[in-house]
């Protein structure tokens, strides 16, 4: 993730006017990695706020009768151990696996932001108190380190949100500062010194949309980072409570019975993975049509 | 007071529910530890009426094509000689010493390393004699007599004698042993006379009604003093007792090997044969995934396995490759406990709503795949005196059941959820994350009654100490003990802040429950259990849900497998290979 961040903290000029942004966008949709990663993660999008609103069968009655069913036409992808429709379960489910990946990583810029602007900035004390407590939370796995902030909070989705959230913030925190450092000693931020800008103006007004870019991006590959962790730590018992059709909650209940249907952990796995893979193939693509040497390129 | 406390920390152990968790025993918890029957435990063959005979691991052998389930007492049985069995058990022991260890697999592997003064004959649930060749009682029930049997060698060739016995239950006692469970099971002891070699007695400072179950089980096994004194505290690595088989290796995280015992002639009579066993080897290895222990037992790496998950107990049946064993435990069943101090349960019509309308074979159907029998009263049906009476009070009847939760006020609102002066009808049930199909499937059976029940599935500890503080209105446990009164454990106002997860303060129960744990006469001590057991029931103090039973798959090639009282150790001792 550092190496990431420290690779897109290459100063970008200040953004352009209207028709780079449309020459930039046909470029964005010629590359092949964002198109794909864009339209996967668009079709679940779609299919996350269907499921929010109807799916084929009550993804929460039990259905004894019909427990273990192989996929087919009646149920697509096949049901599970207490005879629920797997498809349904995954519809009703994706709402929340982005909404965990969507929260945390917005709680995690905002943090980010809120901490990284000013440490670059003004640098000194303040700086290496930020980036000190960063080093701090950084030396934990992120799994391990929401583990733990879950463990205190106790076990629910929005504190899932939380954890993840929080684990994520170094990382943020660390590319805003960095990006800031670049930017700060440009030619263009003495000039708007010079002409009597206040400090929080000239944050907000002159870096702020010039570290956008790499933020943009590594947000996009956090949200991944997020939806996964947040299904792992699901996946523990500490997200989700039952019967709530959250997909690493059903990857952990299925893991009992994965020896008696092989639909029943490669379905929610597979979406979890799609998800992901969408995220990261868009996030990809954003930092290279971001990027300005691969944009002359 | 301090022996109480011992007791009642034995008896955790036994917790069932705790076992759930493979190896979810923390070590404060020897308890846990103990029986941590695992994950999917607890069974019985749905389809098997109410066991008839009390007790006995009834097994429903599945289908074995192969073996036939050798009737208990029959002539001795020809098997045939040799072979190894490599046994699959959910986890590592911690110690093969019987005073140094609290944990169920400990007594699995101990059972045949060691003999016990007394057994319990898992046909007739009597006790028969053992190491001792009979004994006697004095009329007070203080004082305990036994003929020990002669011609006995521990397996370091030293004899077998009284000293023996006072050397173990001494040490037992001696508080420098910190014994975990089995000093617990030894009760009010006070010391052991040698009256001759043969002949040792065993005083008590108080009655103890369990005192022939406790010496009936392992954990009271005779260990061989030189041994003790030799290996000191190394004993629990290096174990020495008079067992069918002798301690070979343990090679620490993969396996125990146990080699069969030439000169042993003293096993109790009800085993199917005499003399030394079948086997020449028996190894027991720890694995603690489920996934890989059915691996290694349907790939033939391992012949006996033991906590099959319900779902590939289900399947394995059916691939009719295998004998599939539901083989039930004593003691108290899984029982849901519904908080009494807290709305909406302290109200006992509401508590009785959920008796009449709570189905347990459609729980049963849907959480366990319909392996386990329901449970109808405070103690299983296959325990000792088990009251007849206490059982069938409550017949489902949904309407009944919808009909009392009217009556008490609860009315059902607008999204079908009851409601009281402004309370909606909203419980939190805490289990172990293991138990989440029967909490799923409780929430679902729940909600035609306008009961909304949350979900909240935690580890073991946490949900232990959510049940001991009342935090949470539904829990369930079970306790896994041949002596009926276990049920102490989950039912006496002593237990507050323990397992008595109901918060029951009934002073009329804790004297029937009192009293029977000092009464000597059996037939006394049954009509006390009963009084108790309906006075439980018409309180509607609990939920009894399904008998446990432990599930074991057996390869076709195993001859003679049978189960301990207790449910949870087969008597290798009984088996061969063909």
């Amino acid at each position: 993730m550092t190496d990431t961040a420290s690779a897109l903290s290459s100063p970008f000029p200040a953004r352009e006017g209207g028709r780079g942004v449309r020459f930039s966008l046909r470029r964005l949709a010629r590359n092949r990695s964002a198109l794909i990663g864009g339209l996967v993660f668009g079709v679940i999008v779609v299919l996350a706020l269907v499921g929010v609103w109807a799916t084929p069968y009550d993804p929460v009655k039990i259905d004894t009768p019909n427990r273990l069913t192989e996929p087919g036409l009646t149920y697509w992808l096949g049901t599970d151990h207490f005879g629920r429709d797997i498809f349904s379960r995954l519809l009703a489910g994706a709402h929340l696996s982005l909404l965990i990946g969507l929260t945390s990583v917005s709680l995690a810029v905002s943090l980010g932001l809120l901490l990284g602007l000013p440490a670059g900035y003004f640098g000194g004390w303040l700086d290496m108190l930020v980036m000190r407590a960063m080093d701090l939370l950084l030396s934990f796995p992120s799994v391990l380190l929401a583990l733990g902030i879950v463990a205190i909070v106790g076990p629910s989705l929005s504190n899932v949100m939380l954890a993840v959230g929080i684990a994520s913030v170094p990382s943020f925190t660390r590319l805003v500062r960095a990006s800031v450092l670049s930017v700060r000693t440009l030619p263009y931020i003495e000039a708007a010194q010079a002409t009597g800008c206040g400090s929080t103006r000239i944050l907000l007004r002159h870096i702020l949309p010039n570290i956008l870019a790499p933020l943009i991006v590594l947000a996009t590959l956090g949200t991944a980072g997020a939806i996964l962790t947040g299904a792992a730590l699901s996946f523990l018992g500490l997200g989700a409570q039952p019967p709530t059709p959250e997909w690493g909650a059903m990857l952990s209940e299925a893991r009992n019975y994965m020896r008696l249907g092989w639909w029943l952990t490669v379905f929610p796995g597979l979406a979890i993975a799609l998800t992901v893979l969408g995220l990261n193939l868009l996030g990809d693509g954003l930092r290279d049509w971001l990027d300005p040497q691969m944009r002359q390129g | 007071m301090f022996g109480r406390r011992l007791v009642s920390l034995a008896l955790l152990t036994l917790l069932v529910a705790l076992s759930a968790c493979s190896q979810a025993a923390t070590p404060s918890q020897p308890a846990a530890k103990q029986d941590a029957p695992q994950p999917s435990a607890p069974q019985q063959a749905a389809t098997q009426a109410p066991a008839p005979q009390p007790a006995a691991p009834t097994q429903a052998p599945a289908q074995a094509p192969a073996a036939k389930q050798e009737a208990p007492k029959t002539a001795p049985v020809t098997g045939k000689l040799g072979g190894e069995i490599r046994y699959g058990m959910n986890n590592e022991p911690d110690s093969l010493d019987p005073a140094k260890t609290a944990q169920a697999s400990a007594f699995n592997v101990m059972l045949n390393l060691y003999d016990t003064l007394i057994w319990q004959d898992p046909a007739d649930l009597k006790y028969k004699p053992g190491l001792a060749e009979s004994w006697e009682s004095s009329a007070d029930g203080l004082t305990h007599t036994f003929k020990l049997r002669k011609g006995v060698k521990f397996h370091d060739g030293t004899p077998f004698n009284a000293e023996a016995v006072k050397f173990t239950f001494d040490r037992l006692a001696d508080p420098a042993t910190k014994s975990p469970f089995a000093l617990g099971k030894l009760g009010p002891y006070q010391e052991t006379k040698v009256v001759d070699e043969f002949t040792a007695q065993v005083v008590l400072k108080a009655p103890y009604a369990a005192f022939y179950d406790a010496l009936s089980q392992t954990w009271l096994a005779i260990v061989s003093p030189t041994a003790v004194k030799k290996y000191g505290d190394d004993f629990g690595r290096n174990p020495v007792g008079t067992g069918f088989m002798k301690f070979k290796e343990w090679v620490p995280k993969d396996h125990i090997t146990l080699e069969r015992n030439n000169d042993y002639n003293w096993g109790p009579t009800f085993w199917n044969h005499v003399g030394p066993a079948f086997l020449d080897r028996i190894t027991f290895l720890g694995i603690s995934e489920n996934g890989a222990r059915l691996t290694a037992f349907e790939s033939g790496d391992l012949q006996i396995i033991e906590t099959v998950p319900e779902g590939d107990f289900d399947r394995l049946k059916k691939s009719g490759k295998y004998q599939m064993f539901t083989s039930r435990t004593p003691g108290a069943p899984m029982t849901m406990f519904m908080n009494t101090e807290k709305p909406p349960f302290n109200d006992i019509n509401v508590r009785k709503a959920v008796l009449q309308g709570l189905s347990r074979p459609d729980l049963i159907n849907t959480a366990f795949f319909g392996l386990y029998t329901p449970a109808d009263a405070p103690l299983a049906d296959n325990t000792l005196y088990y009251a007849k009476k206490a059982g069938g009070m409550y017949p489902y009847d949904l309407e009944k059941a919808k009909k009392l939760l009217d009556d008490a006020g609860w009315k059902v609102g607008s999204d079908g959820v009851r409601a009281k002066d402004g309370q909606k009808f909203v419980v939190d049930y805490v289990n172990l994350t293991t138990y989440e199909p029967m909490v799923v499937a409780t929430q679902a059976l729940l909600k035609p009654l306008g009961i909304q029940v949350n979900v909240k599935v935690f580890d073991q500890a946490t949900r232990v100490s959510m049940g001991h503080k009342g935090e949470g209105n539904l829990f369930s446990t079970g306790v896994i003990d041949s002596d009926p009164g276990a049920i102490q454990l989950v039912y006496h106002s002593r237990n507050l802040g323990s397992f008595n997860w109901s918060r029951i303060k009934d002073t009329e129960l804790d004297k029937l429950l009192d009293d029977q744990a000092k009464e000597p006469d059996p037939a006394k001590r049954a009509a006390l259990l009963e009084q108790a057991q309906v006075r439980i029931m018409e309180n509607a103090y609990s939920f009894p849900v399904y008998n446990f039973a432990r599930l074991f798959a057996v390869s076709a090639k195993v001859k003679g497998f049978r189960t301990h009282p207790l449910g949870s150790y087969p008597y290798l001792y009984e088996v061969s290979l063909e």
